[in-house]
This record gives C-alpha cells, structure tokens and sequence, in this order.
C-alpha cells in the first residue's frame, strides 16, 4: 500500500484512530493492510481494564473486518475477556494483546451481542479452552442467522483473513443480570431486556467505573436499529446513565462519556420521530432513505449506509404498527 | 387466466434453473447490458414472443429501484405512467420481472380506465445483482420497457428468527388507506397493507434446517364502488406482508374501496373501506 492509499483508507474508514494512522506510516514499508490490524494497541483506561480498538466503518478486506471493540478486564486471579473480534486470526491477536499485559490466565470470553465483529474470533478462544458466554437470547439469534453471516464474511474478506474461523455454541448461557466474580475482581454483566438487540448486555467494572457498553451504544457512529427494540432501547440507555459511569468503551468509536449515551438517545429519538412524520405525511417506502436526512448526525460513521436502512427499518416498523391499530 | 400463468410461472422456474451458473452469473456484476441477460431473453421468448418492445424510451412508463437496496428482503419498486389513463390512450397491462430471481416474473399488474393513473409501488425480494424490467403494454398493443439494474444480496441482514405462530395469528389481516381527500374523477393513491409471511418455499430456517413450505399471495383484486381498478398477479417475489401503492378514480359521491386477495394455499381475504370525495 501506498502513503496516499494508507491515507485513504484512514479517511474512508473515519473514526480511526490516530496512534494507528501512526502506525500505518510507520509500518509502510512492511505492508500495512496486513499489519494494520493485528497492531490495534490495547489502551489501559483505568488500573487493569484495557480497549482494543476497532477501525470501523464497514468490514473490507483493508481492515480485515475488525471494525468493532473489545476489551479484558484483569483481575486478581484471572481476566475476562469482552467480545472476541471477527476472525479465528482476529481472536488470537486479541489473546495476543492480552498476554502483552498480563500472565494471567483468561478466565471467560464473554460476547455482548451478535454481531459479526464481536462474535466470530470465539473460535480462537475456543482453541484455548476458554469458555465463551453469551445471553441465551444472544445465542439463538446466533444460530439462526450468523451461519450467513460467515459466508458474508468470507466472500468480503477473503478465506485467508477468515481461515479457522468456524460457527460455535457458546459454552454458557444466562438470562439475567448478574456479577462475575471468576477473575477476582467484580464485573457486573447488564441485561435490560431486549433493547439494541435480544439478549444484548452491557459490562460494567464496579471498581473503576469503567462500562463496556457493546451493542447498545456507539460513539459517533450511527447505531443500527435492525435488531432493536427503539424505544426499549431508549429505556435501556437512560438506565445505563444512572450508573456511576466514568469511562465507557462502545461498540464502535472511541472511549466516551455519558455524553455519547445522551448523543444516541437523541438519534433514536429523532429517527422515529422523522420517519412517523414522514408516514403520516403519506410518502412511500422509496422516498424514505432520502428523505430521512439528519443534518445533526450526517458527520457520523455509516450515515451513508447504515441510517439509510435504519429510516427504511422503522418506517416499516410503524406502518406495521398502522395496520393492527 | 391464473391458471395459464401459473403454470406458465412454473415452467419459467424450472428453465431458469436449467441455466448454469456460469452463464447466468458471467454477467451479475454489470448493469452495462440489459439485453446480454440470459434469463431476461428466455421470459422474453415466453412472454413476448416475436413482439417489438420499445426500450428506456421513458414515455410511457418510467421505474425507480435503488442501485444498491438498503435491505434485500425488502426492495421498493416504484412504476411510474407518464400519463392518465383515458380511453383514446391508456396502459393495459405492466409486467414486472427480475431476471435472477428463482421465479423472474414477479408480478402481472392490470390496469383499467377507473385505474386513472397505472401507478404502482410495492416492494419485492432480490436474491441476487439483477435487471429489474418493467413492461408496459398499451391499449395499441405496444410493449414499453423500462429496466434499472439493482445490486441487492442477501447476506447478514436476516432479522431474528420470524415468529410463526404470531405470523399466523395476523394472517390475512388488512388495511386500505386513502390518502388525503378523494376528488370525484381524479385519481387518488390508495395503500393496501396485507399481513403474510409471503413464504417463497425456498428459506431454510438455520437453526431448524427446515424448510418453511411456500405460501404466499397470488391474486389481489381491487375495486371502486364495484368497479375494478387493478388486479394483481404476484409470485413470491414480493417481500412479506405485501404492500401496493396504487391509484382509483371514485366516481360516485361514495363509494367503497374492495379488496380481495387470494394466497396459494387458496385462502381468501377480503376488506372494504368506505370512501367520500370532497366536493
């Protein structure tokens, strides 16, 4: 790759970061699409809880699809892994990062919702023997749709980026908000019912404040409502703003604040209303991608793509609501 | 005259699927050649046999599509006349086809003089990149075509696992909308909403590795004040809980909107909506 195609790519790719720009101009000579992604850094936002993050945009070979975020919590006796990367190849980087850190032995991998860039690297942990969590939720949706997702993946991506990634149950299952204590250190895993997506919980670490908000948040990149529920979702955040929240990690972006949970609301919020007005005033399915322009979130990653569908999503979603009113 | 088309429909499904893949995917990625697609020359050669059609020319009938669809399961066509229909000019008839569908003719839309605008928007299915035609004949007998070329795919856009049971609980319900106020002797757009998984007979559930056996629309009929203003021949193309877009002239002081709808399990569904028009 090129200095201008490295450049390129940053600018296509938006939220990323600079420390990995950085890193691209530093590792040209070395081939930086291949490099790129396996260098992503784990950055320590409180005393042992660290992000690892992801490019965003939209899974493309230059990135190797690792769009999304994720995380370790260390404790005393063991870490936790959170959310597990798009690709056998992407996990193991992931574990990498971790032994960079820690000797510790990883104690959990638990994902935060289906989604590819979350999931699929489960088969790396897996390898090692590390149990993977999910929500029981979480993990029927997995089965009943992520086998096409793998194929989607391995024709965008290619199989050398996917290679061993396979499909997986997960090893445990819950259904309830609860405290991991495995690692030694308290971890307090949220769900608040089917919100962004069923069976999509956040982490919270009681000691440092620190929220891995997974599914039900991004930072600066428009949400994608396909498998939300919008206003148990809106519910679901303002819940996630009581917390004594002093940095959060999301699904994509940077580490925030509850500024960006505020930020989110007011897209859900304005999304809905937008699309019910547009109803009411008797347009059409076709015009609605066009017609569903929010000045105020165009700068976001995925405007282009993602709330395009999202205004096609909930404009059905309130015209099904129309006909059994 | 269903009969005929559906077994005509039927014999289509089975010559697209004879066409090897190479054949018929050696020209997916491109829109550059409308007429280089093997599936569109061999519905042409069932459909229009020998007839002239006149191609894009765009004043007749114009289509929208998306060049990319924001979700493969739920693509909006809109078909667009370039003029009222009145008994010296007036469009018979529209067929809308998708080349790479398994099923390529998607819907057979007819059209009458109390039609008053042959408008159409609903929303289909695409498998796979494709041609999407629309073709009009006229009360000269003349054929129209207009064609976009859509880059839709099914891919990880699957929603979670379709509850059947409460698909069933709402089968067949319906809605009839009129939008603003009905004019006497103008056309007005009218909405049929109608709720129906639409099963095309060719989803295997992931988890169960059934098959979900088809069941979808196959007849709408819709009158105004006992006359007919369209009549629809669909496949399962169109994506689930049907929707058309269309226009009626009411030409009474009241009247109502009747709609009849069919299913290949021969299931019948009916609803009615009384309208007014504004003085």
């Amino acid at each position: 790759m090129t200095a201008g195609g490295a450049a390129r790519s940053a600018r296509r790719t938006r939220g990323v970061g600079r420390a990995l720009v950085a890193a691209c101009t530093v590792a040209l000579a070395l081939g930086c699409a291949s490099s790129a992604a396996d260098d992503a850094a784990a950055t320590e936002l409180a005393p042992g809880v660290f992000m690892v993050r992801g490019s965003g945009g939209t899974a493309e070979p230059a990135n190797a699809g690792r769009i999304g975020n994720s995380g370790f919590i260390v404790g005393d006796s063991g870490v936790i892994a959170i959310d597990t990367g798009t690709s056998y190849r992407h996990g193991r980087a992931l574990l990498a990062r971790i032994a960079q850190v820690t000797d510790k032995p990883v104690r959990l991998a638990l994902i935060t919702h289906v989604q590819p860039e979350f999931v699929f690297g489960g088969s790396a942990f897996r390898e090692r023997g590390i149990p993977i969590r999910m929500h029981a939720n979480a993990a029927s949706l997995m089965a009943s749709r992520c086998e096409s997702c793998l194929k989607n993946l391995n024709r965008v991506l290619g199989s050398d980026a996917m290679a061993g990634t396979t499909m997986f149950v997960p090893d445990q299952v819950f259904e309830q908000t609860h405290t991991l204590a495995r690692s030694g250190r308290a971890v307090r895993v949220i769900y608040l019912g089917h919100s962004s997506g069923p069976g999509d919980v956040a982490v919270f670490d009681e000691a440092s404040g620190v929220l891995f908000a997974g599914g039900l948040l991004d930072e600066r990149r428009i949400p994608d409502v396909q498998d939300g529920d919008l206003a148990a979702w809106l519910d679901a955040l303002a819940r996630l703003r009581e917390l004594p929240l002093r940095r959060i990690v999301p699904g994509h972006g940077g580490a925030t604040t509850v500024a960006a949970i505020d930020a989110q609301a007011r897209y859900l919020s304005g999304l809905q209303t937008r699309m019910a007005d547009l109803l009411n005033a008797g347009a059409g399915l076709s015009e609605a991608p066009d017609a569903a322009n929010l000045p105020d979130f165009a700068a976001w990653d995925q405007y282009d793509t993602i709330h395009r569908r999202n205004a096609s999503i909930v404009y059905i979603r309130l015209e099904r609501e129309l006909l059994f009113k | 005259m269903i009969e005929a088309w559906m077994s005509r429909r039927s014999a289509l499904v089975w010559g697209a699927a004879a066409l090897t893949g190479g054949a018929a995917r050696a020209q997916l990625k491109s829109g550059d050649d409308p007429e280089a697609s093997p599936r569109w020359q061999q519905v042409r050669g069932s459909l229009f046999k020998g007839r002239a059609l006149r191609d894009n020319v765009g004043d007749v009938i114009t289509l929208e599509a998306p060049a990319r669809a924001e979700d493969a399961a739920i693509v909006p066509i809109v078909i667009r006349a370039r003029f009222e229909q009145r008994p010296e000019r007036y469009i018979k008839q529209v067929h809308l086809i998708i080349d790479n569908n398994p099923s390529p003719i998607s819907a057979i839309f007819t059209y009458t003089l109390d039609s008053g605008r042959a408008d159409i928007e609903t929303r289909v299915r695409i498998d796979e990149y494709t041609f999407v035609r629309a073709i009009a004949e006229t009360n000269d007998g003349q054929l129209h075509m207009a064609t976009r070329f859509v880059k839709a795919a099914g891919g990880c856009s699957a929603p979670p696992g379709k509850d059947a049971a409460a698909a069933q609980a709402t089968l067949g319900q319906m809605r009839l909308r009129v939008q603003g106020d009905a004019a006497p002797r103008a056309p007005v757009l009218a909405q049929l909403m109608i709720s129906h998984p639409n099963d095309s007979g060719l989803v295997m559930d992931q988890a169960t590795r059934q098959y979900t056996p088809p069941h979808f629309v196959r007849r709408i009929d819709v009158s105004a004040g006992g006359r007919l203003v369209l009549s629809a021949d669909l496949d399962f193309s169109i994506s689930e809980n049907p929707n058309l877009r269309f226009y009626f002239v009411p030409r009474d002081d009241a009247g109502t909107l009747e709609a009849v709808v069919v299913d290949s399990n021969e299931l019948r569904f009916q609803q009615t909506l009384a309208y007014r028009p504004s003085p």
